[in-house]
């Protein structure tokens, strides 16, 4: 029998972006990804400052979140890199370590969980390249979005470390590449691909290294000529489109390049109406894609 | 000027002894010659502040003050450093056991104490405002509640997460 998927949206998602968590639960069913009722998940948590300042207290904190899923026995699928990167790896520690497991249930039990290690955890971009495939995913397309110059960004934390996160090759990506291909869209191969979204370096106060790396991004995809960049992370996706925004005056050398979400995409490939996409309330906007998203319709 | 290898180990050596225990420096010492091939991390391309002269081992460590090196913070976490060490050393392990230290030194930035003390206290990295409520509203998605913030303080107090933070406790009571 196989498992029931509960969603990991992450605070993220289910603050600022719940158009996302609303596609994830209509489309992911859809093609054959079963998404239980929602329960509510507390921080993954953070896995760069809040996991480097307070290690144990991170893994302790994941596993809670891990526990929830197992009461229900369900598996899990997340809507976030930063979320998978911290439970794909808590779970794998834990997993693989019984003195370990076993001194993280002594503290679960003052909240009266305890953890097995029965749950398998998965980016959502990863449970529909394993487990509905390519050919099957095509199989749903009914409006191939060909028209789309689309370059990936799969972000550093979905695909490091490799060992533990199973999702792809890091130094070399192509599962989102073979992703975007499915839906029709024409994939832009460039150098840069692994270059990291730098959202992260804000909360380091380093303001000016995450614009930076805001702009060699665009400024790559844009000379290999991509007309959108492509994520599956919403930190990703808010460093780009928000990013773009907020720093206009340091961008002159950069179009504006609009920024979408894979969800969002596959369900205007699977004939969704464009409003329900939410791209409209994206910063940054192509006029052009927007008629043609609308046009298709018809 | 050209370092050698041999001076680089001197210098390395140089610094605080307590700090080569710490941080269990001894495991990289006889391999990190500054082979460089960590210099793959975004953050060196992007932050103007982090420029390593050697390996990223020798930069914060050898700086005035490790624990209170702002370029600590700026490690991602990316883990492209474990990826490509011939060595299977990991400059991001080691910068993690050093924010550790870092943090309950209270040397780490405000942003970092304030990511912290919102994700013990209210269970989550962001606040949820009527703004929230209205798009899940609108989306015919559940409201947000914060029944699991209790349990995630109180894991959080158990485990040492707020030691170094306070936390006002509610006035109604
Ligand atoms: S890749 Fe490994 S051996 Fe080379 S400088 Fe970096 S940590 Fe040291
Ligand atoms: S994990 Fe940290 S130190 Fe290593 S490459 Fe990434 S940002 Fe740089």
């Amino acid at each position: 029998m196989t498992k029931p998927n509960l969603l990991f949206t992450g605070c993220l998602i289910e603050v600022n972006y719940p158009y996302l968590e609303k596609l994830a639960n209509d489309l992911l069913p859809k093609i054959g990804l079963g998404i239980s009722d929602r329960i509510e998940f507390m921080c993954c948590p953070e896995p760069i400052s809040f996991r480097g300042a307070t290690d144990y207290s991170w893994l302790v904190l994941a596993a809670r979140n891990l526990c929830l899923a197992e009461q229900k026995g369900a598996n899990i699928i997340s809507l976030c890199n930063g979320c998978e990167n911290t439970l794909a790896q808590a779970n794998i520690m834990l997993q693989n370590d019984p003195e370990l497991l076993e001194k993280v249930n002594r503290d679960l039990a003052e909240i009266g969980f305890n953890y097995k290690g029965t749950v398998k955890t998965r980016h959502f971009l990863q449970a529909i390249y394993e487990e509905v495939g390519l050919e099957k995913l095509k199989s749903f397309v009914t409006r191939p979005l060909s028209f789309l110059k689309g370059a990936s960004h799969a972000g550093c934390h979905l695909l490091n470390p490799a060992d533990i996160l199973k999702f792809d090759d890091p130094l070399d990506p192509v599962v989102l590449d073979e992703l975007m291909d499915a839906l029709g869209i024409e994939v832009i191969d460039y150098e840069g691909k692994t270059l990291c979204c730098g959202v992260s370096l804000a909360t380091a106060d380093d303001r000016e290294g995450s614009i930076n790396a805001l702009k060699t991004k665009l400024l790559a995809t844009q000379k290999y000529d991509a007309d959108c960049l492509i994520v599956g992370c919403p930190f990703c996706f808010k460093q780009y489109d928000v990013g773009q925004r907020l720093n206009r005056k340091r961008l002159d050398e950069v179009e504006p390049t609009p920024v979408y979400y894979y969800l969002q995409l596959l369900g205007l490939a699977m004939g969704l109406p464009f409003e329900e996409t939410s791209i409209s309330t994206h910063k940054i906007k192509s006029q052009a894609h927007m008629a043609l998203f609308k046009g298709e319709e018809a | 000027m050209i370092i050698a290898s041999g001076v680089f180990f001197v210098t390395i050596i140089k610094t605080p002894t307590s700090i080569v225990k710490q941080f269990n420096l001894e495991k990289f010492l006889p391999y990190c010659l500054k082979c460089s091939n960590c210099q793959i991390c975004p953050v060196t391309d992007f932050s103007e502040d982090y420029t390593p002269t050697e390996s990223f081992v020798y930069d914060i460590i050898s700086s005035e003050d490790p624990l209170g090196n702002v370029n600590l913070w700026k490690c991602v976490s990316c883990h492209y450093c474990q990826d490509v060490c011939p060595f299977g050393l990991s400059p991001h392990n080691l910068f993690m056991e050093i924010k550790a230290a870092s943090y309950s030194e209270g040397k780490s930035p405000s942003a970092v104490t304030s990511l912290i003390k919102s994700i013990v206290t209210t269970g989550r990295g962001f606040g949820v405002s009527t703004r929230t409520d209205k798009m899940r509203e609108k989306l015919g998605l559940s409201p947000l509640t914060s029944n699991g913030a209790k349990d995630v303080l109180k894991l959080s107090e158990i485990t040492g997460a707020t030691k170094h933070i306070i936390i006002e406790k509610e006035e109604e009571q």
